[in-house]
């Protein structure tokens, strides 16, 4: 894979430029809204901007493309208002190595696939968070108002007054062909 | 009573009491509920919180922050295996946050053991079927009904049955159970029959008192007795006059302590968010006890020990071993829908190829120990399972509800080390060989039930049809086969080891009462005790040894 050398010093750039960063998470204060980012509690602006610029990539669903789902915000909730676990902000330590790999991915991708897989795992663990999980939100939601659980067939948390089923929906076998039998593999 | 971070002031002082158990999970919860009903003064000092049932359940992200340790983010480290491990950190420990599924002690285990020199744990033993129906009676273990099995449940027990291998529906500790589907996030109804609803709740009605948020950082020896480590060694090679002299230091040393051990523990408040831009605060603990029980579950055990600087002989943190666990899935036409998400997420296991089937003619060494089970989870968890990003990625979450999980549940003959930062740990090529037939079986069942599509556990290997299914026994990538690659997302839930019982005081912890061969008092009721895995669901067969434990150490401790 060929990597210019324009993009090569712009890796170089942005990857000191992460590396002097804070690594400690002791300097994280709350941030006002700007022009580009709305107020966050935990999240800095540009760890905002990097979560987005990933989900784009990693869930390009219609709600992120157009704004209506902000995966970061949700991720900024999630650690500021529900999380309970000290350890948890490990996540946080994953989002400072993606973006430390982001700018040379495609050189990790050609010397060392796996870490680039690895480096891909770690951002969509990332954005599946503040897409999927009840980080979210659509957990305090009523079922009319969520977005994301709908379009995935996900009913979310049983609703106060649930009552299960007497009896699983029982499938029929008949419907379900048996393929190895049918190959005869 | 229970207390949390409101509760206590800073540097408070507890004790001299006659147990501390560390700990509140399958093991420390049996422990407590024993020992305080023998009328002993106990404490439980558990690391996580303390939430009950109408603070539990329902929401995926929001409760693993609360009910589990964030051991799931940082897996073992070997040369070609990762293991994420899934580990309670709650009240209750493990069994809140679990699916419950209760398999009793498996013999072949315990024939195993006595053969280790473990004579109590001998199938001849009486006590082991007297603890084992008084553990079931309390818990209120029963199978589940067959009309309760979810459709993705379902689909493993048609694949089974055309297949013509064993399988059974499972068995579990409820009472008046209403198949929610979030028995991971703790049971909201309080049915879940979980430590904390059973042992450390009638503990507590023995005059037990609990501390939650209370994470233990050191042990103290106050003194020592001139069997325990060091001195036993110092004594043996000393001169007469000697030893004269190093005895009588630590009879002083012992009429002058309160206790023969100290616990510190930092207390949080566990039910807040972390604070930005600093650790959390936290209060000392100090607590006296004439004995401790090690239960915080492996690798913790061993890593308080480590931090404690208590080794004898260098033999904490060996014989890490786990059930290494792979999850797949297959896909249905559209017109069959599953709903994994709803209903038991776990209740039929394919137990055929059990290592428990050891007598069987049939059994292969090289190929069996595993078991199958149904399984699912809810949109994070399959997020993360499933392969791909983007495009390929949205596909298939858009279909989950026509996916059905099976995990591969594997009894690994291999053992690692715990050392106080990580876990070496590597699977064997036999454990390989034995996961690449379980993906076979996995596969071929899916596919025997009508799976239009399989997604394996082997990094991008998906198959479309069972005239594949062979290509999984050589499926290669970077030059790594099978699943001996870290990317193989592995996990387990089960984990053992690290503070062993044994015969050999010179390659184990504790002896098979429990109580560790080199400082009398010091005792381990969780997973780590066990010298090796046990191959099914393990929260009963920890339950099972602590209670076993229990009873050795009511006949034998010294207060």
């Amino acid at each position: 894979m060929h990597i210019s050398r324009r993009a090569f010093i712009r890796g170089a750039i942005a990857v000191t430029a992460a590396a002097a960063g804070p690594w400690s998470l002791a300097p994280r204060k709350a941030h006002a809204a700007t022009l580009f980012t709305p107020a966050l509690q935990f999240l800095t602006p540009g760890e905002y901007r990097s979560i987005n610029r990933m989900a784009l990539e990693i869930v390009p669903a219609a709600p992120v493309l157009a704004g209506t789902v902000d995966v970061a915000k949700n991720i900024d909730q999630f650690f500021a208002e529900k999380n309970a676990s000290p350890d948890f902000l490990i996540l946080l330590r994953f989002l400072r190595l993606a973006r430390l790999a982001e700018p040379v991915l495609p050189f990790i991708e050609r010397v060392a696939p796996l870490v680039a897989e690895d480096i891909v795992s770690l951002k969509r663990t990332i954005c599946f968070l503040g897409y999927y999980s009840d980080a979210n939100g659509e957990a305090e939601v009523p079922a009319e108002e969520r977005i994301v659980w709908p379009a995935i067939g996900y009913g979310g948390p049983k609703p106060a007054g649930w009552a299960p089923p007497a009896a699983e929906v029982q499938l029929d076998p008949a419907l379900l062909p048996d393929r190895v039998e049918q190959e005869a593999v | 009573m229970i207390y949390t971070y409101a509760d206590i002031t800073r540097g408070q002082v507890v004790g001299p009491l006659d147990v501390c158990i560390i700990g509140s999970g399958a093991g420390g919860s049996v422990m407590a509920h024993y020992l305080a009903k023998a009328g002993l003064t106990v404490a439980v000092l558990e690391k996580g919180g303390y939430f009950p049932p109408p603070e539990r359940g329902r929401r995926e992200v929001q409760m693993l922050t609360r009910l589990e340790a964030m051991t799931i983010f940082t897996p073992t480290s070997g040369k070609h295996t990762r293991v994420s491990l899934i580990k309670g950190e709650c009240y209750g420990g493990g069994t809140v946050a679990s699916e419950s599924v209760t398999w009793d002690f498996p013999r072949v285990v315990i024939e195993d053991w006595a053969g280790l020199g473990l004579a109590s744990f001998s199938p001849d033993n009486p006590l082991l079927e007297q603890y084992r129906l008084e553990l079931r009676g309390l818990l209120n273990v029963a199978p589940v009904a067959d009309l309760h099995h979810n459709p993705c449940n379902q689909i493993l027990k048609i694949g089974a049955q055309r297949e013509a291998v064993h399988w059974s529906g499972v068995e579990r500790p409820v009472r008046s159970c209403l198949r929610c589907g979030n028995c991971t996030q703790g049971c909201y109804y309080g049915a879940k029959q979980d430590a904390a609803a059973t042992f450390l709740s009638w503990a507590q009605q023995n005059g037990a008192d609990a501390y939650c948020g209370a994470e233990v950082r050191k042990i103290r020896i106050n003194y020592y007795g001139s069997n325990d480590w060091p001195w036993a060694a110092k004594l043996a090679q000393a001169s007469a006059a000697s030893r004269t002299d190093i005895s009588r230091g630590l009879s002083s040393m012992a009429q002058a302590a309160q206790a023969k051990f100290t616990i510190f523990a930092d207390v949080t408040d566990r039910m807040a968010a972390p604070p930005r831009g600093r650790s959390p605060v936290s209060k000392t603990l100090v607590v006296h006890a004439r004995q401790i029980v090690l239960a915080a579950g492996p690798p913790e055990s061993s890593r308080i020990l480590l931090r404690s600087h208590i080794n004898p002989g260098g033999v904490v943190g060996r014989k890490f071993t786990t059930h290494p666990t792979s999850g797949h899935y297959g896909r249905f036409a559209e017109n069959i829908n599953l709903n994994g998400w709803d209903g038991l997420v776990n209740s039929i296991e394919v137990d055929h190829y059990s290592d428990m089937n050891r007598h069987e003619s049939y059994y292969d060494r090289e190929r069996h120990g595993f078991l199958l089970e149904g399984t699912s989870s809810l949109p994070w968890g399959i997020a993360n399972l499933l392969p791909g990003t983007g495009q390929e990625h949205l596909a298939l979450m858009r279909d989950m509800n026509h996916f059905a999980g099976v995990e591969i549940l594997l009894k690994s003959d291999q053992h690692g080390t715990i050392t106080e930062n990580s876990i070496d740990f590597d699977l064997s090529e036999r454990d390989n060989q034995a996961m690449l037939f379980g993906t076979w079986l996995t596969a071929r069942l899916l596919f025997r039930a009508g799976a239009t599509e399989v997604y394996t556990g082997l990094p991008g290997l998906v198959l479309t049809s069972p005239a594949q299914l062979d290509s999984i026994f050589t499926y290669e990538r970077h030059g790594m086969k099978g699943y001996l690659q870290p990317q193989a997302n592995l996990y387990s839930g089960h984990v053992f080891g690290g503070l062993i019982m044994g015969a050999d005081p010179a390659a184990s912890f504790a002896g098979e009462t429990g109580e560790s061969h080199h400082v009398k008092g010091l005792w381990v009721a969780d997973g780590s005790a066990f010298p090796t895995n046990v191959g099914v669901n393990c929260a009963f067969s920890i339950m099972f040894v602590a209670r076993k434990i229990a009873g050795d150490f009511l006949a034998h401790m010294q207060l």
